[in-house]
C-alpha cells in the first residue's frame, strides 16, 4: 500500500480551522450601534479619547493650547489631522487614493476626512479665549469596518469628547448623525447608522445640539433626485441620532467627575 | 455645587427672583449662547468645559457664574477666562537666557490661577508622533502646505521649532527697575536658571510676552550662587544676595514676602 510516511496524516472528515473574523453585529435598521467610550488614555496628550463603534476603533489626542512662535496672533490656530494606521484599508481608496507609494503625508480620503471634522468643530471652540496658541487634533483609526460617511460621524463624536477631556472652551459638543436612503424597486427605506453604503444615498449631518441643534456640518453623498421633503426628513433622522449619540456622551462625561 | 457639561444650560443672563431682578455674569468657564425659546432668542450662560459650577456673590442682586474643572481646586480670580497669561498677570518665570539688552524667560505658573499648562511632552516631537506631521508640530509648521491637512484658521508663519512647549516672555533692560533705568546691567540682575516674579506688560509678538519688575514685590525670588552650581541664596538689599557660605552675587530682589 502506498502510504505517505513522510507525513502525518489528519484524520478523515475534519474542515480547516480559520481565525474568526469580527463579525458585524445585526443591528435593527433604527438601532445605533453600540459604543463604548473612554477618556484620558494617551498620557502625553492634554486630552485624549478612545471610542470602539460596533467593530470600528477610533481615537483622538488633543494637544494645546501650545504657544506659536513667529507673528503674533489674537486667537488660537486649529488643525486637524487623521491618519489611518497603515494596515487599515480605507473606504473608497480605489477610487480616491492614488497608489503613487507615498509614504508621508495626508492621503486623499484622509485629507477629506481632516477637512470636514475641521470644519464641523471650528464654529463650537472659543478661540479668542487663546491668544498666541495652537489647538492640533490628532485622529488615528484603528480599526475600520464601515463606510466612509459613517466613519466621519463617528470621527465627529470622538473628537468631540476629546477637547472636552483637554478642556478646551467650546460652545457646544458637537455630534453627528448619519442615515442611508435605500431604494429597492421603487420603495424607499431609511436606515440609520448603516454599515455600508450599497449604492443608497448617505446623508451626513453635524449638530451643536444644544444650541438650538446649529448644523455645522453637512456632506451628502449619491446620485439620487432628492426633493426639499425627503431631504427634510432624512436631515430630522440625522437630528435623532446626534441627540440619542448627545445623550449617552452627556452621560458618560457626568459619570467621569 | 452641580456637574456641568459644555454647552449646559446654567441661568438666563437676567432672572427674577423674589420680585427682584438678578443679574448673572459670565465668568470663568462659561460663555453666553443665544438659545431659542418659543421663537425668541434669550442670552443663557452656558458651561464650556467639564466641572462644577460656582455662582457667587459679587455685588447688588449680581452674581458671576463660572465652572471650575474637577480636580482643580477654587481660585480666587473667577473673572478671568483662562489660564492663559494676560496683561496685569503676576506670573513666575524662568530665566533661559540674558545678553546685554534684554533677558528671556519661560513662564511656568500665574500668580491665582495655577500652572498654565500640562506639557505636552513628546507627543509631537518623539518618535510617537505621526508621520505627516513635521518635526516641530501640527498647525506649527506650515512650511509645507502638502503635511497638513487643514489650514482655515491657521497662519503661514506660526511655527514653533524648540522641543519645550512653554510660553516665552522677554524683560528688557528698561523694564528691570523704575529707577535708573539706563544704568541697568542684566547681568547684575538676573542669572540663568533663577526663579523671578514679574508682571506682564504686553501680550508681545508672536514669540515672547514682555514682562516687567519694576516694583519692590517683583524679581529674584529664587537663585542659586555661581551660575546654578552653588547653594541658595537669599537677599539681604534690593540688588544683593547671599550664601550661607557669605558668597554675595548681585541680583534685583523681589521684596521677601512677610
Amino acid at each position: 500500500m502506498n502510504i505517505d510516511r513522510r507525513r502525518i496524516i489528519a484524520p478523515e472528515g475534519i474542515t480547516p480551522i480559520y481565525p474568526k473574523t469580527s463579525s458585524q453585529q445585526s443591528k435593527d435598521d433604527n438601532d445605533i450601534k453600540k459604543m463604548f467610550i473612554k477618556t484620558g488614555l494617551i498620557n502625553n496628550a492634554n486630552g485624549s479619547s478612545y471610542m470602539e463603534i460596533d467593530n470600528n476603533i477610533i481615537e483622538v489626542s488633543v494637544f494645546g493650547p501650545r504657544p506659536i512662535r513667529g507673528s503674533f496672533i489674537d486667537q488660537a490656530s486649529v488643525s486637524v489631522e487623521c491618519k489611518f494606521l497603515p494596515h487599515i484599508s480605507q473606504p473608497n481608496e480605489g477610487i480616491f487614493n492614488e497608489n503613487d507609494g507615498k509614504k508621508h503625508g495626508l492621503t486623499n480620503i484622509e485629507q477629506k476626512i481632516s477637512s470636514y471634522v475641521e470644519t464641523a468643530i471650528l464654529p463650537s471652540i472659543l478661540l479668542k479665549k487663546y491668544p498666541k496658541s495652537t489647538i492640533d487634533l490628532h485622529i488615528t483609526i484603528i480599526e475600520n469596518n464601515t463606510s466612509l460617511l459613517n466613519l466621519i460621524g463617528w470621527i465627529i463624536n470622538c473628537s468631540s469628547i476629546a477637547l472636552v477631556d483637554a478642556g478646551i472652551e467650546i460652545k457646544d459638543i458637537i455630534t453627528s448623525g448619519q442615515v442611508n436612503l435605500k431604494t429597492v424597486d421603487g420603495n424607499e427605506s431609511v436606515i440609520v447608522d448603516p454599515n455600508d453604503n450599497d449604492n443608497s444615498l448617505e446623508v451626513l449631518v453635524s449638530y451643536m445640539n444644544l444650541k438650538n441643534d446649529e448644523i455645522v456640518g453637512l456632506w451628502i453623498e449619491g446620485s439620487n433626485d432628492l426633493d426639499n421633503e425627503v431631504l427634510n426628513g432624512l436631515i430630522t433622522k440625522c437630528n435623532e441620532m446626534s441627540r440619542k449619540i448627545r445623550s449617552n456622551i452627556n452621560a458618560y462625561l457626568l459619570s467621569q467627575q | 455645587m452641580s456637574k456641568v457639561i459644555p454647552g449646559q444650560y446654567i441661568t438666563p443672563i437676567h432672572k427674577v427672583e423674589d420680585g427682584e431682578v438678578k443679574r448673572y455674569i459670565s465668568g470663568k468657564g462659561t460663555t453666553i449662547n443665544e438659545i431659542e425659546v418659543e421663537n425668541e432668542k434669550i442670552p443663557i450662560i452656558v458651561g464650556t468645559i467639564l466641572g462644577r459650577v460656582i455662582i457667587k456673590l459679587t455685588g447688588d442682586n449680581e452674581y458671576i457664574v463660572s465652572v471650575i474643572p474637577k480636580n482643580q481646586p477654587e481660585v480666587e480670580d473667577l473673572k478671568s477666562t483662562n489660564n492663559l497669561p494676560k496683561e496685569n498677570d503676576i506670573v513666575l518665570v524662568r530665566i533661559t537666557r540674558i545678553n546685554q539688552r534684554q533677558a528671556n524667560c519661560e513662564i511656568l505658573t500665574i500668580e491665582g490661577s495655577g500652572n498654565i499648562i500640562n506639557d505636552s511632552g513628546i507627543g509631537t516631537n518623539g518618535e510617537l508622533a505621526h508621520l505627516s506631521i513635521g518635526y516641530g508640530g501640527g498647525s506649527q509648521s506650515l512650511s509645507n502646505h502638502s503635511t497638513i491637512a487643514s489650514s482655515q484658521t491657521s497662519m503661514i508663519n506660526a511655527m514653533s521649532i524648540d522641543v519645550g512647549e512653554n510660553f516665552k516672555g522677554i524683560i528688557r533692560s528698561q523694564d528691570v527697575r523704575s529707577t535708573e533705568r539706563d544704568k541697568i546691567k542684566i547681568q547684575e540682575c538676573f542669572k540663568p536658571g533663577d526663579i523671578v516674579r514679574a508682571i506682564i506688560i504686553s501680550l508681545g509678538d508672536g514669540s515672547n510676552y514682555y514682562l516687567s519688575t519694576a516694583n519692590n514685590e517683583l524679581g529674584v525670588i529664587y537663585s542659586k550662587s555661581d551660575g546654578g552650581a552653588g547653594n541658595p541664596m537669599f537677599p539681604i538689599d534690593w540688588q544683593h544676595m547671599i550664601t550661607e557660605n557669605g558668597n554675595i552675587e548681585m541680583r534685583k530682589c523681589a521684596k521677601p514676602l512677610q
